[in-house]
């Protein structure tokens, strides 16, 4: 996975409303990069097919369970 | 008893003496507050002391007492908190210069009810800025730890672990959104306890990741943190997500009787390489006392465990920041250097990024609770290794040293955040550093709800060994 670039961590701050300094720039781009690479790197089968956890409150769970 | 030596004793001890009429509430208080007055200065574990209001307090569980109206173990015990939790009255900072002049105007509901139990309030306790256990410019102070100065107390709850530590409250809470109760009892050699998700209350709290958010025990014995759980534990209005049942007795649930319980050391974190190896043969000796104990022993897999760090941060990162939002755009400079950067990351982290981290949780919670099916009890270390050094500024180099962040030692808790399931760290025994003798933390995690049972191992260990009785040198 290629990195992201300086323009595009503005561009993606730019789409949140968020103007980023400009003395925070690199490090933003790295720490950004470093998760979408960790993140990237895990290899789990059957991913794809995973519904992310869902929580519901108690009070808003069948009395059954 | 001479009132210096009040602090040194257990909050289970000095709520008994209490009760007894043998030490009064105001003579345990003026102890406290006195002893921080001379120990504080080289830790900065409190933000905020609030003395006369805690001797007001005192001053009316002594006249409770004459009356005959005990309210349970913790009637005049003096406790502190992390000052993440509001007060009424008194200043809630989040560790920010943000909030340097926000004063709540009531309760988190587990003050009050430490309140409702008797106990006193001492203070306010340091913390790195608003829980993300990051940040290195302390607005009000570094904490320090009180096993070597130049060492870091444990992040996020520094201020919780340091006091304790120092004997400078009786009990206190942190909160643990990654680890953030148990890295301060693993540098600290304390007990902390971070609570199943939806036993304990978060109304009140300020937040830093809503679905892994929760406060708990830090303290310095495991009947400590029974008896301080006990009066946090349980359903409460404000918070939809607190469970409505039964809260166990759990300090009438610390027995030595862990017979035909079963064990699982997680192989993941025993063969993990940024494991130092003294802390992997103190965990290893722990394990076989335990065995010795009666609980079978076994190894269990959780594969997905090294990556647990990067899927906690991931989710933490974008859901603190949407927390922050407004003030990133107007306030950033307020806040501390490295929680910037965190929280723009999260700010801006794209969504396919933050669902695989969703979806990896739900797989790292399936791994937990399977091996949980298995085996009663997981076992593994608290941390890679005892207190570090503090860090010496702040910045990210390279994407490398932004991953080194994000890996190692926070993968061995926040695996079980991910899961919201219960663990604990507790002393299991010491190393020798730099001259300096630190503690080496067990960590012990359970299903959902079987907080009991965890202190119930962790007491029987506890009983058969005398880390606990050690002192830091301050």
């Amino acid at each position: 996975m290629a990195d992201l670039s300086i323009d595009e961590i503005t561009s993606l701050a730019r789409a949140v409303g968020l103007q980023l300094p400009e003395a925070l720039l690199a490090e933003v781009g790295h720490n950004l990069n470093a998760l979408r690479e960790l993140i990237d790197e895990v290899q789990a089968s059957g991913l794809e097919q995973i519904e992310p956890l869902p929580i519901i409150p108690p009070h808003e769970r069948s009395p059954h369970e | 008893m001479n009132n210096a030596e009040m602090p040194f004793l257990s909050a289970a001890t000095l709520g008994e003496l209490i009760h007894k009429k043998e030490i009064s509430p105001v003579e345990a208080t003026t102890a406290y507050l006195d002893r921080i007055t001379a120990v504080d200065g080289k830790l900065h574990s409190y933000i905020t002391v609030c003395r006369e209001e805690a001797l007001q307090t005192a001053r009316e569980a002594e006249q409770a007492i004459i009356r005959g109206d005990w309210r349970g173990p913790l009637h005049g015990v003096p406790f502190a908190v992390k000052d993440q939790f509001w007060t009424e009255g008194l200043r809630t900072t989040g560790g920010s210069r943000l909030l340097a002049e926000f004063t709540p105007t009531e309760d988190a509901t587990v003050v009050a009810r430490l309140r409702g139990a008797g106990g006193t309030l001492l203070g306010k306790l340091n913390m790195s800025e608003f829980a993300t256990g990051n940040s290195v410019y302390h607005p009000f102070g570094t904490p320090h730890n009180p096993w070597d100065l130049d060492r870091n107390a444990g992040t996020s709850s520094s201020g919780s672990g340091a006091a304790t530590a120092a004997f400078l409250c009786a009990t206190s809470l942190g909160e643990d959104t990654g680890g953030s109760i148990r890295n301060p009892a693993n540098n600290c050699g304390l007990v902390g306890l971070r609570p199943t998700w939806g036993l304990v209350s978060r109304y009140g709290m300020l937040g830093a990741c809503w679905s892994m958010d929760i406060g708990g025990p830090i303290s310095r014995t495991v009947e400590d943190c029974a008896l301080t759980l006990q009066a946090i534990a349980g359903y409460d209005a404000h918070d939809p997500y607190t469970e409505n049942r039964a809260v166990p007795d759990y300090r009438g649930g610390l027995t030595n009787t862990t017979k035909g319980l079963r064990l699982g050391v997680v192989k993941e974190a025993m063969d993990a390489d940024f494991v130092h190896p003294q802390v992997k043969a103190a965990v290893s000796k722990a394990v076989a006392d335990l065995n010795a104990q009666g609980l079978s022993v076994e190894q269990v897999s959780i594969p997905l465990l090294t990556s647990a760090a990067a899927v906690t941060r991931a989710i933490l990162a974008v859901e603190s920041a949407s927390l922050h939002h407004e003030w990133l755009r107007t306030r950033l400079h307020e806040y501390d250097h490295q929680v910037q950067i965190d929280f723009l990351t999260g700010a801006i982290m794209p969504a396919q990024l933050y669902y695989k981290a969703q979806k990896l949780r739900t797989l790292i919670r399936r791994q937990v609770f399977d091996v949980l099916q298995k085996v009663d009890v997981l076992a593994l270390p608290s941390s890679s290794e005892p207190a570090p050094l503090l860090p010496q500024g702040s910045g990210l180099k390279s994407k490398d040293d932004a991953r080194q962040r994000m890996s190692g030692r926070r993968s061995l808790t926040g695996v079980f955040n991910l899961a919201n399931v219960p663990a604990l760290s507790l002393p299991c025994g010491f190393m020798a550093v730099a001259g300096k003798e630190l503690p080496i933390g067990l960590q012990l995690a359970g299903r959902p709800f079987n907080d009991g049972l965890l202190l119930r191992v962790a007491y029987a260990y506890e009983q058969a060994t005398p880390w606990h009785t050690r002192r830091p040198p301050i």
